[in-house]
C-alpha cells in the first residue's frame, strides 16, 4: 500500500495543470441545440490540438497511451480546473472508439478513430429499447440480411444525443431463434439513413438530451458490422473492460466540489426558522459533515478501483460499489441541498442560485439509473463478489 | 498510488491472523490468555509502525491499521490500542526503553480518556477522571486527550492516587473501568492531537474488520440457511441488504487505509486529520450498521446469545464510545469545513 507518484507522474501533473488553465473554456456550455454542438466541438478539437485526445488510446490508434497512473492524474486536473465534460464526444471517446479498436476491422478502424479524436463526428448507443432495459439481452430491433446489406427494424429509446450524431453503436438481433444472449449483432448504424426517425424526448430536467429513434427498413452495408453477425453480445460487453475508474475520477472531484458550494450556500442562506444561517443548525451541519467524509470514501473507492486495474488488468465486481456508492451519494448531497436552499426551491427562476440545486436534484435520479439501476448493481455486487445465488 | 497489499503486508497479516484464528485472545469466553498475548508481541505485532531502527518492523501506521482490522474482524481482547499507542508515545517522548519493553510484550498498557464533561488537570503530575478500556492487569495507562497525551504507571491500581472501579460491561469480553488519578506523576508526555488520532485510526481499523466480518457472516448464512425451497439470499431483499453492507465495509477499508497512508506520508501532513476523521466516521458507521443488518439476517438466531452476531454489535458499540463518538469525528469535520 502506497501513495506514491513518481517523479514523470509529478512532472505529468504540471504539464496537464499548465495546458489545462490556458486552454479550459471560460464560457459556460450551452444546455442543449447548435450552440452546445459547436460547443462540444471546439472544445473536443482543442484537446485534440494540444495533444489531449484519447489519452488511453494506443498511440497508432492517435492516442495518447498513458498509464493509468497518468489517467487519473489528466482526470482529477481536468475536474480540477473546472473542464466542461466532454459531453456528445462521449460515446465515440469513451465507448464506440474502444470497442472499434478492440474489434473492429483496420478499415473500420482507419475510417472512424480518427475523426472521433478530432471531433468531427459524434456517436450516439443504440442499445436500450422500450422493452429492454435492465434486461438488456432482450432486444428485439431486428435486422435481416438481404445480399450485402443488413435492413433493421424496430426503435431504441434512451439515446443520448442521437438529434446531433451522424454515426451509431446499434445492437439488433440477427437470429431471433437463437437464445436471447445469441442472435445480437453490433453494427455500425448510420444516423442519416433512411428510414431512420429521431423524437428527442424531455428529461426530468426538462433538457431534451435523449431520444426515441424508430427503424423502418433502414439498410446498412454488412461492412459495418463489428465482429461476426449474432456475436454482438460479445462485442457489446468487451466494451465493459474499458472501464479502468479513472475517467470517473473526474466525476468524484466534481462532486467533492459540489459539497464544498453547498457548504457556502449553508453559510449564506437563512436557517429553515428565519434565525441566523443554515450552518447554524447542527442537522446541517452534521449531515454535511458525514457527505464530507463520504466523498473522501468514495474516492478511496475509486483509488482502490484503479489498483485493481493495474494489479490484475480489470476493475472486478467491486466496481459496482463505487457506481451505486456514488450514485447514492449525490442524491443525499442534492437532498440536503434542497433543506438548505429552503422556500426558494418551489419558485427558483432560471438563473437563480436556488435553480442550480433543484435542477441537480433533479439530475442526481439519473446516477442511479443509467448504466445499470441501483438494483442491478446490488445484484452484481450480491453476486459476483459475495457469491450469493442469481435471482434471476 | 496503490490501495492494495503488498506481499509483505499480506505476510504479516497472515501470521498474526493464523496466530490469533482458535486463539484465547478471540475467544470472550475464555480467561486472559497471558502466553497467547507474548506468541502475539513475538511477531513485532506491538512495533509494527515502529521504525527498524528503533526496534519496530517500519511498517508505518497504515501496517498498524491492517493489523487492527485483524483485531477487530477477530473481535480480539485485552489491551491492543493502549500498548500500541504507548509504544508510539514513548518514542516521541523520548523514552525509548519503555518502549523496548512495550514492544517485546514484557509490559501492556491499558487505554484511559477523560470522562465526558471532566478536563484532568496535568503538571509533571495529572489528576482527573478517566474511563480505561482494558486496563486491568496492565502496567501502564496511556491517558489519550485531545489535547495531549500521557503515560502512568498503573499496576499499583488503588494505591498511590490510582483508584479504580470497574464499570458494567456491554461487551463482557472487554473490561472497561472509571480511573481516578489523584496527584499521579506522568513518565512521559506529548502535546498535541497526534495521540489521539492515532487512536481514531485504530479504531477505525477495528470498526472495519467488524463491517467485514459481519459481511462475511451474512453472506455465508444467505448461502446456507434456506426458505421456501431457496438459499435466503436469492431473494433480493436479503442480497441486497448483503450488497449494501459490502459498500459500507469497502468504504470503510479504503478510507481508513488512504487517511494510514496520509499520516504516514509527510507531504500530506495537512490532508491526514482530515482524512483520519472521515475515516473515523464512515468506519464506525460501517460496523455498527452492519452489526445490526448481520443480526436482521440471522433471523431469531440473530435475537440470541447463542449464536455471535451479539459479540459484534457490542463490540462495536463500545468502540463508538471512544474518542467522544463518532460525532466528534463529524465536529473535527466540520471546524475544517
Amino acid at each position: 500500500m502506497d501513495l506514491d507518484f513518481s517523479a514523470d507522474d509529478h512532472a505529468f501533473r504540471d504539464e496537464a495543470r499548465t495546458w489545462l488553465r490556458e486552454n479550459v473554456p471560460r464560457e459556460r456550455r450551452p444546455e442543449g441545440g447548435k450552440a452546445m454542438r459547436d460547443f462540444d466541438f471546439e472544445w473536443q478539437h482543442r484537446q485534440f490540438s494540444g495533444g489531449w485526445a484519447g489519452i488511453s488510446w494506443p498511440a497508432e490508434y492517435g492516442g495518447r497511451n498513458l498509464s493509468l497512473m497518468q489517467q487519473l492524474i489528466w482526470y482529477e486536473e481536468f475536474a480540477g480546473a473546472g473542464a466542461p465534460p466532454v459531453g456528445i464526444n462521449f460515446v465515440g471517446l469513451s465507448h464506440a472508439g474502444p470497442t472499434l479498436i478492440a474489434r473492429g476491422s483496420e478499415e473500420q478502424k482507419a475510417r472512424h478513430l480518427p475523426a472521433i479524436l478530432r471531433g468531427e463526428t459524434i456517436w450516439c448507443q443504440g442499445f436500450s429499447e422500450p422493452g429492454a432495459g435492465s434486461d438488456l439481452a432482450s432486444l428485439r430491433t431486428k435486422a435481416v440480411i438481404d445480399g450485402d446489406e443488413l435492413v433493421v427494424t424496430g426503435s431504441k429509446i434512451w439515446t443520448s444525443y442521437a438529434q446531433h450524431a451522424s454515426v451509431q453503436e446499434l445492437l439488433v438481433r440477427t437470429d431471433p431463434q437463437a437464445a436471447k444472449h445469441r442472435g445480437i449483432t453490433w453494427v455500425i448504424g448510420d444516423m442519416n439513413a433512411p428510414g431512420v426517425q429521431i423524437r428527442p424526448i424531455k428529461n426530468l430536467v426538462g433538457i431534451e438530451d435523449f431520444c426515441e429513434v424508430f427503424y423502418d427498413d433502414v439498410r446498412l452495408p454488412l461492412s459495418n458490422v463489428v465482429g461476426d453477425i449474432d456475436n454482438g453480445w460479445s462485442v457489446a460487453m468487451s466494451t465493459l473492460s474499458f472501464e479502468r475508474g479513472t475517467a470517473f475520477m473526474a466525476d468524484i472531484v466534481e462532486l467533492s466540489r459540489t459539497v464544498t458550494e453547498l457548504v457556502a450556500l449553508a453559510r449564506e442562506v437563512p436557517r429553515w426558522d428565519g434565525h441566523g444561517h443554515a450552518y447554524d443548525d447542527d442537522h446541517v451541519r452534521v449531515e454535511l459533515a458525514q457527505l464530507r467524509a463520504e466523498v473522501d470514501a468514495l474516492r478511496s473507492l475509486n483509488y482502490a478501483t484503479v489498483s485493481r486495474v493495474r494489479r490484475e488488468g480489470r476493475p472486478g465486481p467491486e466496481a459496482s460499489i463505487v457506481r451505486l456508492y456514488y450514485g447514492l451519494l449525490s442524491q443525499r448531497i442534492y437532498d440536503l441541498a434542497l433543506d438548505i436552499a429552503g422556500p426558494q426551491c418551489s419558485s427558483a427562476a432560471p438563473d437563480s442560485p436556488a435553480a442550480r440545486w433543484v435542477r441537480g436534484y433533479f439530475n442526481a435520479f439519473r446516477a442511479t439509473i443509467a448504466a445499470g439501476t441501483k438494483d442491478i448493481q446490488r445484484s452484481i455486487i450480491g453476486e459476483r463478489m459475495l457469491g450469493l445465488p442469481k435471482d434471476r | 498510488m496503490d490501495l492494495l497489499l503488498s506481499p509483505d503486508e499480506e505476510a504479516i497479516v497472515a501470521s498474526v491472523s493464523g496466530l490469533l484464528t482458535g486463539s484465547a485472545l478471540a475467544d470472550p469466553d475464555a480467561s486472559w490468555p497471558d502466553q497467547a498475548w507474548k506468541e502475539l508481541a513475538a511477531l513485532g505485532v506491538f512495533g509494527l509502525a515502529v521504525p527498524e531502527e528503533h526496534g519496530g518492523l517500519g511498517f508505518g501506521v497504515a501496517g498498524e491499521v491492517l493489523l487492527f482490522r485483524e483485531f477487530g474482524r477477530q473481535l480480539v481482547r485485552g489491551p491492543l490500542l493502549g500498548t500500541t499507542l504507548a509504544t508510539q508515545l514513548a518514542l516521541d517522548s523520548g523514552v525509548a526503553e519503555l518502549a523496548d519493553v512495550l514492544i517485546s510484550g514484557s509490559a501492556t498498557c491499558g487505554y484511559a480518556e477523560p470522562l465526558a464533561g471532566s478536563s484532568p488537570a496535568r503538571g509533571d503530575l495529572v489528576s482527573g477522571t478517566f474511563r480505561v478500556w482494558e486496563g486491568h492487569g496492565a502496567s501502564l495507562l496511556v491517558l489519550v486527550t485531545p489535547q495531549w497525551s500521557g503515560l502512568v504507571q498503573a499496576d499499583r491500581l488503588n494505591a498511590e492516587g490510582l483508584r479504580a472501579t470497574t464499570l458494567p460491561q456491554t461487551d463482557s469480553s472487554v473490561d472497561m473501568a472509571q480511573v481516578v488519578l489523584t496527584d499521579v506523576p506522568l513518565l512521559a508526555q506529548v502535546p498535541g492531537t497526534g495521540i489521539a488520532s492515532r487512536a481514531a485510526l485504530l479504531v477505525a481499523g477495528m470498526q472495519t474488520g467488524i463491517a467485514e466480518a459481519t459481511l462475511a457472516e451474512s453472506a455465508v448464512y444467505a448461502v446456507t440457511r434456506e426458505q421456501f425451497g431457496k438459499p435466503i439470499g436469492t431473494f433480493q431483499a436479503v442480497k441486497h441488504r448483503c450488497a449494501d453492507m459490502a459498500v459500507r465495509a469497502e468504504a470503510a477499508r479504503f478510507q481508513t487505509v488512504y487517511a494510514a497512508l496520509a499520516w504516514d506520508d509527510p507531504a500530506m501532513r495537512t490532508q491526514a486529520p482530515g482524512q483520519v476523521a472521515a475515516a473515523a466516521a464512515v468506519a464506525a458507521d460501517a460496523g455498527r450498521r452492519n452489526s445490526a443488518d448481520n443480526i436482521q439476517n440471522h433471523g431469531a438466531m440473530g435475537f440470541t446469545l447463542e449464536a455471535s452476531p451479539h459479540h459484534y454489535l457490542r463490540r462495536t458499540l463500545v468502540l463508538a464510545s471512544l474518542l467522544g463518538t463518532p460525532r466528534a469525528a463529524l465536529e473535527q469535520i466540520a471546524e475544517r469545513a
